[in-house]
């Protein structure tokens, strides 16, 4: 029902209604948002690009010929107009420290409580660079599928299990490294 | 990997909708949107008019001079009517400029064609 309608929308904007692309901006603006903060990691960053996607978007309506969905044409463009704002901010890259990527595996995880190990998974995420943040993300959203994963990253199928492979062990690397600072701190204290 | 204990999984999950739209997002964008849409679009062509009448006029010019040049070169027939005296080289020649010109001159017309076009559609 819901593909209906936003067919119907994309025809009736493409014909020169304007109005009707408020209705999808509401349908995905919450999507772009988060799939742009993930990224960039602030929020008045995000506000900006989200705007500057759907007014591209706005832009270019009529190249849309509803091969994919509409949503994951939208997603892509809002991944690569952030990747193009950490370009331009060259903050693509984050030092990698060696006790990241040392070979550990999940158990340390299990050790913490649900509330622990949700806030040092956060606090890991924060450490990868952010287009590993955004992979991993949507990799794991139930709302995309991974073929639609691999249409917006531009990544082969193939590629992303093994980049997702390789996020996790980055992510647990410094989730030890974290948790080891802790305990010396706690240590010290 | 058990999916359900998966907490990585269910964190990113969780974490990734935290993020707050602020209420009136869409209409802020729709109010970019409107006045960009009002915009007139002005499509300024690749190659002005008057450039135009200079390559048609330059090449009509070409052309003319070509055969002109031949006929100036012509001999005189015993009834003293001049003839152009057809060379075929020459008229090969000019033959082939007028190809050469020719082309130049769609793949101009080509070139602004598809200029206007495209920006139309951006």
């Amino acid at each position: 029902m819901r593909v209906i309608a936003e067919s119907e929308l994309i025809s009736n904007i493409k014909s020169g209604d304007v109005a009707a692309f408020s209705q999808l901006i509401k349908l995905h603006q919450k999507m772009v948002f988060a799939v742009i903060y993930r990224m960039v990691d602030s929020l008045e960053d995000t506000e900006e690009l989200a705007q500057d996607v759907f007014v591209k978007a706005f832009k270019s309506i009529k190249l849309f010929e509803g091969k994919s969905k509409f949503s994951t044409w939208i997603y892509k463009i809002a991944y690569f107009t952030a990747i193009n704002h950490l370009r331009k901010k060259k903050m693509l890259q984050v030092p990698i420290h060696e006790a990241w990527i040392a070979d550990v595996d999940e158990s340390t995880l299990h050790t913490l409580n649900a509330d622990d190990q949700k806030y040092y998974i956060k606090s890991a995420m924060k450490y990868l660079k952010p287009i590993e943040r955004e992979l991993i993300t949507l990799y794991y959203l139930e709302e995309l599928s991974n073929k639609e994963v691999a249409e917006i990253t531009g990544m082969s199928l193939s590629n992303i299990k093994v980049s997702i492979l390789r996020i996790r062990k980055k992510m647990l690397g410094i989730l030890n490294a974290l948790l080891k600072d802790e305990a010396i701190n706690l240590i010290k204290n | 990997m058990d999916v359900e204990k998966d907490p990585i999984k269910n964190t990113v999950q969780e974490d990734f909708f935290s993020i707050e739209v602020p209420k009136d997002f869409s209409e802020r964008v729709m109010r970019n949107i409107e006045v960009l849409a009002a915009q007139k679009k002005v499509v300024k062509p690749l190659i002005a008019k008057k450039a135009w009448y200079w390559v048609i006029g330059i090449a009509a010019l070409v052309f003319v001079i070509g055969f002109w040049v031949d006929i100036q070169t012509a001999a005189a027939t015993p009834i003293g009517f001049s003839l152009p005296e057809l060379s075929f080289t020459d008229f090969k020649l000019s033959i082939r400029l007028f190809a050469i010109i020719s082309c130049m001159l769609t793949l101009l017309t080509l070139a602004d064609v598809f200029y206007r076009r495209f920006r139309r559609n951006a």
